[in-house]
């Protein structure tokens, strides 16, 4: 990963057998859309252009598995359980924003 | 760690400070190879480590990340509660996972037996 911004993200990903150092490629382009492609949230062909830059960035693919092992990791923790408290509290101000409409 | 004052300004995450500068930040030091989420998570060490990464976000990106990854709640949703559009919710989103992901790959956690005596590994 780099701090330095490739200028135009599409001309930049290569053909998987092209691999390149890390940080030579749009990997900072990659990083901003990391989520979105993780949620299944881009075009496909945004979706190919991030996977031919996975094959040529061995450092971007262990990045993204670790991305997505967190997000899996958040996504099976339970909620831990409101104090009676806080509970009181939240239903005091949803009544309360109930009430200002 | 120092206290936030009430209304002072909640540190903003940046997108650069999430790249990683050595070889070794790349990856998580944590022991989820074959096992499911819910196996991996009976590790003790790493369910704190995950509560405490989740813990130290900035509020405004923790609601993003404990609505939406933790509660389920639709991108939609999460922006009608937190008074934000859908850009704004998955811009929060993606940094505070980014910043969960960081914080857990700063720390290796060790491989506990506490799962393999459950029977829970093949």
């Amino acid at each position: 990963m780099t701090k330095k911004k490739a200028a135009a993200p599409k001309k930049q990903s290569g053909p998987s057998s092209r691999r390149h150092a890390h940080g030579q490629g749009n990997c900072m382009d990659l990083l901003r859309q990391l989520s979105a492609y993780i949620d299944d949230e881009l075009p496909s062909d945004i979706c190919r252009e991030i996977r031919q830059h996975l094959g040529a960035c061995p450092n971007c693919e262990v990045f993204i598995a670790s991305l997505q092992h967190t997000v899996t990791l958040c996504r099976h923790r339970p909620v831990p359980q409101l104090t009676s408290v806080d509970r009181m509290n939240m239903r005091r101000a949803i009544l309360d924003a109930a009430n200002a409409q | 760690m120092r206290r936030k004052r009430k209304g002072e300004p909640e540190h903003e995450l940046s997108l650069e400070e999430f790249v990683p500068t050595s070889e070794g930040e790349f990856r998580l030091q944590i022991p989820m190879d074959g096992l499911s989420p819910e196996e991996a998570l009976q590790n003790k060490e790493l369910r704190q480590a995950l509560d405490q990464a989740i813990g130290k976000l900035p509020k405004k990106y923790r609601m993003a990340l404990v609505l939406r990854d933790m509660e389920g709640l639709s991108t939609k949703e999460v922006g009608t509660i937190m008074g934000l559009n859908e850009r704004a919710v998955k811009s929060r989103l993606h940094r505070a996972r980014l910043f969960v992901r960081r914080e857990l790959s700063a720390r290796g956690i060790t491989h506990h037996d506490d799962h393999k005596s459950e029977g829970l590994r093949s």
